[in-house]
């Protein structure tokens, strides 16, 4: 196995909230085992910061993983520590994941001194400096070190919830990999740039973000940094979001996958076309494939058609099955009067005629090809009218979805110019 | 004396005839009774034949939850497009929905 799968991802990412951890091994359902050895703990006490610079022994690539919100504590403490992400990352600004902030000139005042006496600020040149010492500043000297040894593009961070914004925001920051689970929005912590790289799709392959519909961390005011993949329907969720589906647990069952560690396709939906993508995005990503995050919208564009296409067919249908209906009904009722008009003349009705039947039948409808009609006949014709126009429309919608679908690069380029991203 | 039965006084035709006409009568009101129950049996043929056919009910449902993925991915122009395009053929095949229910209402056996 040459690369981190989503089950190695999950339970590295799980496996981090365990100290003193030498390795991760991961049992593949095929039966085969992949062991990520760790070369470094990365820890700050002052911060909760906790994680580990992991190397595959076979392929060596280096994978760094960051704890999430403390769980261990109850669910008391659990949903404060997740509130505080939300509000440092959600609601914080780039500011929070600068070491120092902008230098003022020193007053004196009580508040100033309080911030200096906590540690929160410093005086450097007889400037006033706020400090900033959060999870973020203090994991990036450690990343900086590793970036620097191995390049970029050969690490993958990995993380869940406040541990999976880390690994999104070192991934942007380094322009390198991730693969987050149940992760908090960190597009605010951004800097403009990045903001508008993100803004242009520049992460789409690199980051990918798993998360359930209804969780509240990773919906609370959502923008995707790379491309997000949800574990349940999203339509389904509803507008009331929990933290039920927060924990890691809820990523790492052994059923989720395929035999070769990847989330089963049918188990994932895109977050914009609702779709479920051919393979995992990882998968695809560690074939090789470039844009696969287009490749997966044009899949389900595809497959969204066909059930226009499907949809047709039955409209199609239904219109011949219905056309034949008159036939249909005048047979039966001609049938019918057959079976009378002999039954006329005979034992028991020996004083009636054919003219007898016509009289009877005659009561219960307009007698239209010798058989009386029960219902709307305007009506009859107007449902069939009304069905061929739906047939002719549906098969356009069809047809321009699978147009969309096939040209879905050329149109997602389109759709990104009339954005004017 | 004894009694000697009716006598046959008046028309005697005339007799005759109401009395076929009665009988006549009696016997299409029996002919109409059995073909109002045949007909009350093709009905459920017929709707059985229309429900069966019209396999498009859901279509409506089908559309608008495609119409949101799809259109939740664009904007501009190509959301309004397909947008206008999916509402027409939605609300369409509502209608129709709500048209045929009506039309199988001429085959309801319910009194």
């Amino acid at each position: 196995m040459a690369s981190l799968t989503d089950q190695g991802a999950s339970k590295i990412a799980s496996e981090t909230y365990v100290r003193n951890t030498e390795n991760v091994r991961i049992e593949l359902p095929d039966g085969e085992k992949v062991t990520y050895n760790v070369i470094e703990t990365i820890e700050d006490k002052s911060t909760g910061l906790h994680g580990y610079v992991l190397e595959n022994e076979i392929t060596n690539e280096i994978v760094i993983s960051f704890e999430g919100t403390q769980t261990k504590n109850g669910m008391t403490q659990s949903l404060n520590d997740i509130q505080e992400d939300i509000n440092g990352i959600v609601f914080g600004d780039s500011s929070y994941t600068e070491v120092e902030g902008k230098s003022v000139k020193y007053r004196g005042s009580p508040s100033q001194d309080a911030l200096l006496a906590s540690g929160q600020a410093k005086i450097e040149n007889g400037k006033f400096i706020r400090v900033n010492k959060n999870q973020f500043t203090e994991a990036d000297p450690v990343v900086n070190k590793y970036i620097e040894e191995h390049g970029a593009e050969n690490i993958t961070f990995v993380g869940h919830s406040l541990g999976g914004a880390l690994a999104e925001y070192f991934a942007v920051k380094y322009d390198s990999h991730a693969v987050s689970f149940a992760a908090p929005d960190i597009y605010n912590l951004l800097t403009k740039d990045q903001k508008q790289m993100v803004n242009n799709g520049d992460f789409k392959d690199n980051i990918i973000s798993y998360a359930y519909p209804d969780d509240l961390v990773s919906w609370y005011d959502h923008n995707s940094i790379g491309s997000t993949y949800f574990l349940a329907h999203p339509g389904d969720a509803g507008n009331i979001k929990w933290f039920n589906n927060h924990g890691i647990n809820n990523y790492t069952a052994n059923k989720m996958f395929d035999k070769d560690g990847y989330f089963i396709p049918d188990l994932l939906f895109d977050e914009t076309l609702f779709g479920h993508p051919e393979k995992s995005p990882l998968a695809m990503k560690n074939d090789g494939m470039e844009n696969f995050n287009i490749a997966i919208k044009t899949f389900i564009m595809i497959a969204f058609s066909k059930q226009v296409e499907n949809n047709a067919n039955l409209v199609e249908n239904t219109e011949k099955a219905l056309g034949q209906f008159l036939e249909y009904y005048e047979g039966v009722m001609l049938e019918m009067k057959r079976k009378y008009y002999n039954l006329a003349g005979s034992e028991g009705y020996d004083l009636l005629g054919a003219t007898d039947v016509d009289d009877i039948l005659s009561e219960f409808g307009t007698i239209e090809n010798g058989v009386p009609i029960i219902f709307n006949i305007h009506q009859y014709e107007e449902i069939l009218k009304v069905i061929k126009e739906l047939q002719t429309d549906t098969d356009e919608i069809a047809f321009h979805m699978n147009q969309m679908g096939d040209e879905f690069e050329e149109t997602d380029i389109l759709l990104a110019e009339w954005l004017a991203y | 004396m004894t009694y000697k039965g009716y006598s046959l006084v008046g028309d005697l035709d005339t007799n005759d005839f109401w009395k076929e006409y009665m009988e006549r009568m009696g016997q299409k009101e029996k002919l109409r009774k059995q073909i109002e129950a045949d007909l009350e049996l093709n009905k459920q043929l017929f709707a059985a034949y229309l429900k069966h056919s019209y396999a498009i009910k859901s279509l409506s449902k089908e559309h608008q939850t495609l119409s949101n993925n799809v259109t939740n991915h664009f904007e501009g122009k190509a959301k309004r497009a397909l947008t206008d395009r999916f509402d027409d053929n939605i609300i369409k095949a509502y209608l129709l929905n709500a048209n045929f229910e009506n039309f199988l209402k001429h085959f309801s056996t319910e009194e």
